[in-house]
């Protein structure tokens, strides 16, 4: 309701202040263009980010002083504190800069915004900046209009500086008319009172205009002008200096948690800085007087002591804050926690991919590897092997038997938070589009609906076979320890040969090849088959071991049976048509174990994996 | 009775059927080109390779081919009678 009203109430006062006083319009004015100059100016400072912001932000932030330099030195540039809070919020979100840097260039960019002071005071004020204005404009509104993204972006930061000047022109013009008519300094409150409702105002100020630089222009132009009291402007530059967090917090609502603690501490610094002026604004009043006199500042020069006092409390500000950064950072980590997702998510599934049958089923498959992926994380995690280890040409058996003890590992705990998600949402993505699809790619879902199926069979089988896993590797009989880690190594290196596969970009031909993994998994379990009755004959093994071995060495060849065939429909991208042809010739467990049988008859000694 | 016989005679025209099997046919045809190329050329690469478990597993690719070529060639010859 109030959204609703706020901006019709704001326009009608506008026209209401237009109608009786053209002064009041031309001050205005002169907002509105220097709001312009700056949104077109960060306009133009954009048109470099991609690029050489990126790599000196990555350069310039490996120490908190260094950060604190870069903020100092980008705001100069720039003069726009928020747009380095935003950017530098968005570098946070991306991983790409550390909290504590991020903190180091807002602290930076709050004493580099009172640079702006300066020039205001030190420069546009005493100089016919609309002169200068002009050109700029001119040039910049030329280069604006080129096609390279280089030039445009100059264009865009002249023009900005040209509307910046021409509004401060614009100010400074309806202060020195309105002198003339109405002396608003008529209105001063004095001492605390007035500290603290200027404080206010300058706060509402900035949040409107969404600019610190707005409302400490238009203070130092009133002032100026004689149209506000000294002390009512410095607690109109600690309001903006607390209003200006405004955008960072704002900016930070689309961020992340890292965004969101970026915005906190911006928020937090500003006002312990706020307070601290406040509390000893007299006592700076004193060292301002005294500076101003060192560096030769006239004592009726107001808008100059104005600068300086903006620069020093926020000095002082960072000398506060510096050495309580790691606590700050501590504290925002603590009361603004990081919120990981409980369950994963799936991340192509839409109504968009949805709309066509190769994005619907390109979107499976990329979900399906996605589930496949978290799949091989927990079985090599839930059988106490190393990813590292597996896949890579590490030789498993000697890592595997040189494994102490296998701890114990929630694989149902981790396939509720990274598959089961995923896995529900792709079974009713397909069920929700199959009918709908041509036939050929209603039926690549259904292979891809069966890969999920047969990944989530093989994380199921890891769960069975983990318990066992953990107790026979731990026991004292060393019969017991290698068969289980056979059984493991059996697993690993199917995986290992399934990544090497889909590393090296597996087209039809290679997933036939999946055969000869079948294959391999089938002598594996008819291996440790053999081994197993060599131990109950030798009694080396008592008859519970033994039933043990014989239901997990079952299970194993299931995980990795179910991992080639997972496999078969998942690696080959865009290709999918062809397993139709591709079905006729793929081998069924008959044929295999055909093949098995007479592969044992010929060769009886040959040891597989 | 008429209206039958013309659906009957459009179906032959168009044959939608007929034309999804032999592109079928075509398919399988190319595949098994590929394996007698992958037979070929694993073969090559058993000569080349001297890691043990490496031949075990070219042995077993060959294998493979050998048999999923047999299977490709019924499946073809069924495609060739229908």
């Amino acid at each position: 309701m109030l959204k609703k009203i706020l901006l019709p109430t704001i326009l009608l006062l506008l026209a209401y202040g237009f109608w009786v006083s053209s002064d009041f319009k031309m001050i205005a004015a002169g907002i509105s263009v220097f709001l312009f100059g700056m949104l077109s100016l960060e306009e133009g400072f954009q048109a470099f980010t991609g690029g050489t912001l990126e790599r000196l932000l990555r350069r310039t932030t490996s120490s908190t002083g260094k950060s604190l330099l870069f903020g100092v030195a980008s705001t100069t540039l720039m003069q726009s504190s928020s747009l380095v809070s935003v950017i530098t919020i968005s570098f946070l979100s991306a991983g790409l800069i550390t909290l504590t840097a991020g903190i180091g260039i807002i602290f930076g960019a709050n004493l580099g915004t009172t640079t702006g002071a300066w020039l205001i005071a030190g420069f546009g004020l005493k100089v016919n900046i609309a002169a200068y204005a002009m050109p700029m404009l001119v040039f910049g509104v030329i280069l604006i209009f080129q096609s390279s993204r280089s030039l445009k972006g100059i264009g865009y930061i002249l023009a900005g500086l040209g509307f910046l000047f021409l509004g401060i022109h614009y100010m400074k013009e309806g202060f020195e008319s309105y002198k003339d008519t109405i002396n608003l300094a008529e209105y001063a409150v004095a001492g605390y009172p007035g500290v603290l409702l200027f404080t206010i105002l300058g706060v509402l100020a900035t949040v409107i205009m969404q600019s610190s630089h707005a409302t400490l222009v238009l203070t130092i132009t009133a002032l100026a002008a004689g149209q506000i009291t000294y002390e009512n402007a410095l607690a109109l530059a600690i309001g903006a200096n607390v209003g200006t967090t405004i955008t960072a917090i704002l900016g930070a609502m689309s961020a992340n948690e890292a965004g969101k603690r970026l915005a906190a501490a911006h928020l937090v610094f500003n006002m312990v800085t706020g307070v601290i002026a406040i509390a000893f604004i007299y006592q700076l009043v004193a060292l301002v007087n005294g500076i101003s006199t060192v560096v030769g500042i006239a004592d009726d020069d107001y808008t100059l002591k104005l600068a300086v006092f903006h620069s020093v409390f926020n000095v002082l500000g960072i000398a506060v804050m510096l050495p309580l950064i790691n606590l700050l950072v501590a504290s925002l980590e603590k009361y603004i926690p990081e919120k990981r997702p409980e369950i994963d998510q799936p991340k192509y599934l839409s109504d968009s991919s949805a709309a066509f049958p190769g994005t619907a089923v390109e979107a499976v498959r990329l979900e399906t590897l996605r589930v496949y992926e978290a799949a091989l994380r927990i079985i090599i995690d839930g059988l106490g092997m190393k990813s590292a280890e597996v896949l890579s040409d590490t030789d498993l058996e000697q890592s595997l038997a040189a494994q102490a003890r296998i701890h114990n590992f929630d694989i149902d705990a981790m396939y509720e938070r990274h598959i089961k998600g995923i896995y529900s949402a792709i079974v009713v993505f397909i069920s929700d589009t199959t009918f709908s699809r041509r036939e050929e790619q209603s039926a690549d879902l259904r292979w891809l609906r069966d890969s999920n199926i047969h990944l989530v069979e093989a994380v199921k089988d890891t769960a069975q076979l983990q318990e066992n896993l953990i107790y026979y590797t731990g026991s004292e009989n060393q019969d017991m320890r290698e068969a289980y880690n056979r059984v493991r190594m059996q697993i690993g290196l199917i995986i290992r040969d399934l990544e090497e596969m889909r590393a090296s970009g597996a087209g039809v031909m290679d997933v036939l090849s999946l055969d000869a993994l079948k294959l391999l998994a089938d002598e594996d379990q008819n291996r440790i088959n053999q081994i197993l009755t060599e131990l109950i004959g030798k009694r080396a093994v008592t008859p519970e071991m033994g039933s043990s071995l014989i239901n997990d060495s079952v299970f194993a060849h299931n995980i990795c049976i179910n991992l080639i065939n997972a496999a078969q429909h998942l690696f080959v991208a865009g290709e999918l048509h062809l397993t139709q042809a591709a079905h006729d010739v793929v081998l069924d467990k008959s044929d295999l174990t055909l093949i098995g049988a007479q592969a044992s008859n010929e060769k009886p000694e040959q040891i597989i994996h | 009775m008429k209206r039958k016989k013309l659906l009957k005679m459009l179906a032959k025209v168009l044959d939608m059927e007929g034309r999804k099997q032999r592109k079928h046919r075509d398919e399988l045809e190319i595949l098994l080109e590929k394996l007698e190329k992958k037979k070929s050329e694993l073969e090559q690469k058993m000569l080349r390779e001297t890691n043990e478990r490496k031949l075990v597993r070219l042995g077993k690719e060959i294998e493979i081919v050998k048999a999923q070529r047999i299977k490709g060639f019924i499946a073809l010859q069924d495609l060739k009678e229908e």
